[in-house]
């Protein structure tokens, strides 16, 4: 009996966490001038993956 | 593996409740990606690559080191970074066969400076392993730019150990089956648990790594003299056959390949000078774009105090007399030094292979004793003197060392 209110507490406590969790809010989100707004963005990336004609840096 | 557009190899997709790049991955975000990568931001797209460093691991003792000291400090001299084999195989081939990789620094100054361009380009960064597919794959994130403390297999280990280790080890080659560890759902890293970023400097090749796994590391000894097989040809020093022999299925064999004229097109440099001979069918494009085709050949172990058993299992390796000549290097001088017929661990293992396989009764000897009915047959799994003879006529000195001619037992039939 013990062990399932253990397990029951530990799957309550784990959704109250997912539920509750923020995630790291961040300004620089969908800002095509920053690192991460760039590459965060799929939209941006294939317009100047496009633009370019280039391989766009990274992923080495 | 699946090709990627090359915005997909840069994308860092978010999903679910993901906010930011810190949601992948808290630690390394907080370091920001202009320390590592440089470039500028906020800014506009060229302003923010002028300076870019797209691999900031090719620096590791600046970007990685202030976390992982002591990781980077042997890394450095690992057999990944430093390809230290093939600066063996070079070194001998050049030099003489009593050198090895403390005396590549000897060789022609067109080889050492063809090597540092071209080979150690290829091996290997800390973020080819850990976050990209590596160069030779053309890069791109394996998970959104997740540093992953253990390697992707296909897309990190068999990116690069593709034509060989991943065509044998998946049963890509027609007729083969997979290697039997692969449809047991075994990993690289089951098997090889050497240290992948230990100093390796003292170590000439990747086979005289210390801690290179064996097969009895699992198949207990114990378990394998029982069998009457194993008795018989158990592979003591100088005696016997390696576990290859019997156990290995064909494999992939390469030929004459060049290194890339730095001035020249480079496009097809892998094919330029390939000579196809008479021996070789079957000749493909594999899956690292170079041309190979199956075979399988019993040669005789030229190097008893590295690899164990008499006969071992040798591979047509991809180097002629000329192969760096577009370095400006037109000849190696010790070509004849060391066999172009190499000792190789095929990985694609299983019990019963062509050489083992007993269906309709009698011994397996049958299918490798080149006695009776099956002499033909069986005769075409050595490396004798006529097939060098035949196929490799600049490759004939190099070999004499690894042909089985005087060394099958006398009253075989020979070619």
């Amino acid at each position: 009996m013990m062990k399932k209110i253990k397990l029951i507490a530990i799957v309550l406590l784990s959704l109250l966490w997912i539920a509750c969790d923020p995630g790291h809010e961040t300004v620089d989100l969908g800002d095509p001038s920053t690192c991460e707004g760039c590459h965060t963005s799929e939209s941006t990336l294939k317009e100047y993956a496009q633009a370019s004609g280039t391989e766009p840096s990274g992923g080495g | 593996m699946v090709p990627l557009e090359p915005w997909e190899k840069v994308f860092i997709k978010l999903v679910g409740r993901q906010k930011s790049y810190a949601d992948i991955d808290e630690v390394h975000a907080l370091i920001g990606c202009v320390t590592c990568h440089g470039g500028k931001e906020p800014a506009e797209f060229a302003a923010a690559h002028v300076g870019v460093v797209k691999d900031p691991s090719i620096m590791a003792e600046s970007n990685c080191n202030p976390c992982h000291k002591e990781i980077v400090a042997t890394n450095s001299n690992s057999m990944h970074s430093k390809a230290w084999g093939e600066q063996t195989t070079i070194a001998q081939r050049e030099l003489g066969a009593d050198k090895d990789h403390n005396n590549f620094s000897q060789c022609a100054i067109e080889l050492t400076e063809g090597f540092s361009r071209e080979c150690a380009s290829c091996h290997t960064t800390c973020g080819q392993c850990h976050i990209s597919r590596p160069n030779s794959a053309a890069g791109g994130f394996i998970n959104n730019h997740q540093f992953k403390k253990t390697p992707d297999q296909t897309n990190n280990c068999l990116a690069c150990h593709g034509s060989r280790i991943a065509t044998d080890f998946e049963g890509l080659l027609k007729g083969n089956k997979p290697d039997v560890h692969h449809t047991k759902y075994m990993k690289c890293w089951d098997c090889h648990k050497e240290d992948m970023h230990a100093d390796a400097s003292g170590s000439a090749t990747r086979y005289h790594l210390p801690d290179l796994p064996k097969c009895i590391d699992c198949h207990l000894l114990a378990d394998l003299v029982t069998n009457d097989y194993h008795t018989e040809h158990w592979p003591d020093k100088g005696e016997g056959l390696s576990c290859f022999v019997c156990h290995s299925q064909p494999y992939n064999n390469c030929n004459s390949c060049h290194t890339k004229d730095p001035s020249g097109d480079l496009s097809e440099w892998w094919q330029t000078g390939y000579a196809e001979s008479p021996g070789e069918t079957d000749v493909h494009i594999g899956g690292g774009n170079y041309r190979e085709y199956p075979d399988f050949k019993i040669g005789y172990n030229y190097d008893q105090e590295l690899h164990d058993g008499k006969f071992i299992v040798v591979r047509h390796i991809p180097v002629v007399r000329d192969s760096y000549s577009p370095w400006g290097h037109d000849q190696l001088a010790k070509y004849d030094e060391r066999p172009t017929w190499e000792y190789s661990s095929p990985h694609n293992i299983q019990r019963f292979t062509a050489q083992t396989d007993t269906t309709g009764g009698g011994s397996c000897g049958k299918n490798c004793h080149v006695l009776g009915d099956s002499t033909q047959v069986n005769m075409d799994r050595y490396l004798w003197q006529s097939n060098v003879d035949l196929d490799y006529p600049d490759e004939i000195e190099a070999n004499k060392p690894v042909v089985v001619d005087d060394k099958v037992p006398s009253y075989w039939q020979k070619p």
